[in-house]
């Protein structure tokens, strides 16, 4: 059998045994589908769960997705025609995106990246989403991108009327771009004065990594994560107390250091605390992602809410097609994981795999199938 | 019946909604004003959009006087409306708004109050919801929000702070208003072309530093941001550092000079800078001479800041210099 039919017998059978629920606002959002590529066709909408339904019945898309945004007419095109009403604030964090270094090839994940990506998505919503922005853990739906990554959507609506501008302010609060020690760290007079541990926003939490790194930390450990030379590190520990307890009153001057000595720990500082999220596609309002509870056509995971990100477990929490047998001949030598069972390819050798893993490697080529 | 207390507020801020009873209390009439209030309104555009900044006089106890500054607010608006340029537009709504600014941050806590509530915001505790710090954020690199005091949702915000959001916001009404189609007599029209007329437009561009023979002045607004910000020693992204560096090559800077203008960025490594530039001239890697991106492109990865009129008539911001060098304003 070709791999395309089994791949799309195998997601017509799901979708007509499921109901992919609708995004909410459904008839105000833009969908696109694809098989080839992640987006061959746009600009469809539907009126309602019944022919999104319908629709992913009959056509069975490989891809499906839909805006972000909300439109007056989300079929309309060009772009202006829709006539944009707003958008969900969303983040994209993908595994290729980070700097890992795994063996696989970029269509493979393994634990190594996959943990990464999860805890980048964890850093950037318990440490900035919810403390700095105020969104609670209900304000964020963390969705599986059925692959390598993790979206978030926040649907509130006052994020909705949000510019592409003000999201680029988002974005690069989050990344910590545009930073300026020197704001926070000036001379007055004869003072260098600099934020309290306890200071709103960037300031503050800088600082509290300083006063904790001087704290606890070693000449060593200072010089590196403040880039400094270890002479000025060993000045700043001969007199810890008075420097800690001068940042703690907003002084910065208990050690005669130049300024541009602390400004540029701040700065570094920021490079190590900041989150990483995919800037495109925060920014884009016009961006389309992929409809949750669909089945990703690369991979036969669906694309579902994650609860905890602690505890998801990317090869077994998405798995959701059937396990009846397929054919299949391995097209390569390796060892598959998933649904907690190890499959064990070998080149050429045929072998009997469940629904869902027969899926996942004839995406992946990893297998062709033979029944 | 306005006191000579409340007309010099007026004068101030004649957007202000202390102000909305005045026209009333003159019986103002549109479709006959006197030419003596519209050259004074003309007079107020024209300084606005030349020099960044319109002033009234706020020295006076003469009530002609003032009902006279007051009005040319509005009558300068609807001028400036009438012409349809928008780099005209733009240059003056930032003029009126600069001049709010100026007077608000003198102003007493009360007064100050006052205007936000005018202008809806609603400032409770010195806190404002982030989605709003949003909209109004000040153009000024300072005031964005990574800067910012974040917390819960709420940014801090003291005198200072919005004294700077206010004028923003008053800097897009008046855009919104100007653009729209205006009910007016003839005699603004004849006022609005002679404003597009007399108004010199190289003022408004200010060119200073030089980069030896490279023109920093003329340099498009989001490269000058880039150049500020490798300069001020902030953190650079590959993307940012990229687009300064093919930038500045491309129009002719030596690699060691843009090398140094990378020194105080806190993760500089000289020996990366100076592959990565020399990689953009393409006497690295693969031998392709690479060029800054598009305007569209600068759009996308969001480096499209500062936007002046220039903007809107060039693709790229290679395209920009190249404009400004063929006609140099003041030569």
């Amino acid at each position: 059998m070709e791999k395309i039919e089994f791949i799309r017998d195998t997601l017509r059978k799901y979708y007509d045994s499921h109901t992919v629920p609708a995004p909410p606002s459904i008839e105000r959002r833009e969908f696109g589908a694809g098989n080839d590529k992640k987006i061959d066709w746009r600009h469809m909408s539907f009126p309602a769960e019944q022919q999104l339904n319908a629709y992913l019945r009959s056509e069975t898309p490989l891809y499906i997705s839909y805006s972000a945004g909300y439109y007056e007419f989300p079929e309309g095109r060009p772009m202006p025609k829709k006539n944009w009403l707003g958008a969900d604030l969303v983040f994209d964090l993908d595994a290729d995106e980070y700097e890992v270094d795994c063996s696989h090839s970029k269509d493979l994940v393994c634990d190594k990246c996959m943990n990464r990506v999860k805890e980048e998505c964890i850093k950037l919503i318990e440490e900035f989403l919810i403390p700095d922005f105020g969104f609670a853990h209900d304000d964020l739906h963390v969705v599986f991108s059925g692959n390598r990554g993790y979206h978030i959507h926040i649907r509130r609506e006052d994020v909705h009327g949000l510019s592409q501008n003000a999201r680029k302010e988002i974005l690069d609060f989050i990344t910590a771009s545009g930073l300026k020690p020197a704001r926070h760290i000036r001379r007055r007079g004869k003072h260098l004065l600099g934020p309290r541990p306890d200071d709103w926003g960037w300031p503050g939490r800088i600082t509290r990594a300083i006063v904790d790194e001087i704290g606890t930390g070693n000449e060593k450990s200072i010089a590196r994560r403040m880039g400094m030379s270890t002479s000025t590190a060993k000045k700043i520990l001969a007199k810890k107390g008075l420097v800690l307890g001068g940042i703690g009153q907003g002084d910065w001057d208990q050690v005669n250091l130049d300024p541009k000595t602390w400004r540029r720990a701040f700065g570094l500082l920021a490079i190590e605390m900041n989150a990483e999220v995919d800037k495109g596609v925060t920014m884009d309002v016009s961006r389309l992602m992929r409809l949750p509870n669909s089945i990703h056509g690369g991979t036969g995971f669906i694309a579902c809410e994650v609860p905890s990100l602690d505890k998801f477990v990317y090869y077994n929490d998405p798995v959701v097609l059937g396990d009846g047998d397929v054919r299949c001949i391995a097209r390569a030598t390796m060892d598959v994981v998933l649904k907690d069972k190890v499959f064990e390819l070998e080149e050429e050798k045929q072998l009997a795999l469940p629904e869902y893993a027969a899926f996942y490697c004839a995406a992946k080529g990893l297998v062709s199938i033979w029944g | 019946m306005f006191t000579r207390g409340e007309l010099q507020f007026s004068v101030k801020y004649p957007f202000s909604s202390a102000t909305k009873g005045l026209a009333k209390w003159i019986n103002f009439d549109f479709s006959s004003v006197e030419p003596r209030l519209l050259d004074r309104a003309k007079q107020r555009a024209i300084e606005g959009i030349e020099t960044g900044r319109t002033t009234v006089e706020t020295n006076t106890s003469s009530e002609r006087i003032m009902i006279a500054e007051i009005l040319s607010y509005p009558l300068a608006k609807i001028i400036v409306g009438k012409t349809r340029d928008k780099f005209l537009i733009s240059r003056y709504a930032r003029a009126e708004a600069r001049a709010f600014q100026k007077f608000l941050l003198h102003e007493s806590p009360a007064n100050l109050g006052a205007l936000a509530r005018d202008f809806g915001f609603s400032i409770s505790d010195a806190v404002i919801p982030f989605t709003d710090y949003l909209k109004y954020l000040p153009r000024e690199e300072e005031y964005k929000l990574v800067n910012a005091p974040l917390k819960d949702g709420q940014v801090q915000v003291d005198n200072e702070s919005i004294a700077h959001l206010l004028p923003e916001k008053l800097r897009d009404q008046i855009e919104k208003d100007l653009y729209q189609p205006m009910d007016v007599p003839t005699v603004f029209d004849t006022y609005a072309a002679e404003v597009a007329k007399e108004t010199n437009r190289d003022k408004a561009f200010k060119i200073t530093e030089e980069f030896g023979k490279v023109e920093a002045g003329i340099f498009p607004p989001c490269i000058k941001l880039l150049i500020q910000e490798a300069e001020s020693g902030q953190p650079m992204a590959h993307q940012p550092r990229f687009v300064l560096a093919t930038f500045l090559v491309n129009v002719g800077m030596p690699v060691e000079q843009v090398t140094e203008l990378f020194r105080n960025t806190p993760n500089f490594n000289e020996k990366k800078t100076r592959y990565y530039i020399e990689y953009s001239l393409g006497k690295r890697g693969s031998g392709t001479k690479y060029s800054p991106p598009s305007c569209e492109k600068m759009v996308f990865y969001g480096l499209c800041r500062n936007k002046d009129a220039l903007c809107e008539r060039v693709k790229h911001p290679l395209k920009y210099y190249s404009k400004k060098k063929e006609v140099k304003p003041n030569a």
